[in-house]
């Protein structure tokens, strides 16, 4: 087991689950004893890094996103009862019907 | 006219195995970059349990993510205590797994409780997806003084 030696805590390794939709790609991750103010989220480097602190250890992990995501899109990311919710927006989603008023 | 494979002699004077330790180097470092990286632990999921001999308590502590208050059920029966958990549903409609690790159930807890286990002083906090449960232990009677009479 490594130990994180800013905090001396012992670093896990979070499960995840990872799902897709045509828009969405969906991370959701295990962080029990985590609140939502010792909780990192970053997006570089094709991955989601997460890095977030509980009170006897430390989940860290980068999930490689291999879908193109659209940074400008909005991140939706929850945290509630220690589970983790992110959703990412593709960039290759395909484009919502505009509807086109006939004057 | 004929191909020779020799390769020069001065070469091979200089050392006899040199191709052998090439091989050595390639097959390293070919190991060394099919190795799977170095895991990292994860959460123990089970219960534990700690004694705290400094304030005659003993904790158990289990992770339950995605659980809220009200989808746990704690009971204690017979000086067993129970925890029944569920995790709360997801809305994942159009959605696909593509990677899954978080499938396994809940862990359960029974815990015995120790005998000495006051069952009126039980507290449960549940606090971001984690679960910790004190019980006090029951207070030591007072040792009594015995009157001895002397038998005249």
């Amino acid at each position: 087991m490594t130990t994180d030696t800013s905090t001396d805590l012992p670093v896990l390794q979070p499960r995840v689950d990872i799902l897709a939709s045509a828009a969405t790609i969906r991370v959701r991750a295990d962080l029990p004893g985590v609140p939502t103010d010792a909780l990192e989220l970053s997006l570089h480097e094709g991955a989601l890094h997460i890095d977030g602190v509980a009170h006897q250890h430390r989940f860290r992990r980068a999930i490689p996103i291999q879908w193109p995501i659209d940074r400008a899109a909005d991140v939706d990311a929850t945290l509630q009862d220690g589970l983790l919710t992110v959703d990412l927006r593709r960039a290759d989603a395909p484009a919502e019907p505009r509807r086109i008023a006939i004057g | 006219m004929r191909a020779t494979l020799r390769r020069p002699l001065s070469a091979r004077a200089r050392h006899p195995f040199a191709e052998f330790d090439q091989l050595w180097r390639e097959l390293d470092r070919w190991a060394a970059a099919t190795r799977p990286a170095p895991r990292r632990a994860r959460l123990n999921s089970r219960p534990t349990v700690h004694h705290n001999p400094e304030d005659h308590t003993w904790t158990l502590a289990v992770p339950l993510p995605g659980v809220s208050a009200d989808d746990l059920d704690i009971t204690v029966d017979k000086g067993v205590l129970t925890v029944e958990a569920k995790v709360a549903e997801v809305d994942d409609a159009g959605f696909e797994a593509v990677h899954r690790e978080r499938s396994g159930p809940l862990p359960k807890v029974r815990w015995t409780l120790p005998e000495q286990a006051d069952l009126d002083r039980v507290k449960a906090s549940l606090t971001d997806g984690w679960l910790r449960i004190e019980v006090a232990e029951q207070a030591r009677p007072e040792p009594r003084k015995i009157a001895v009479s002397t038998g005249r």
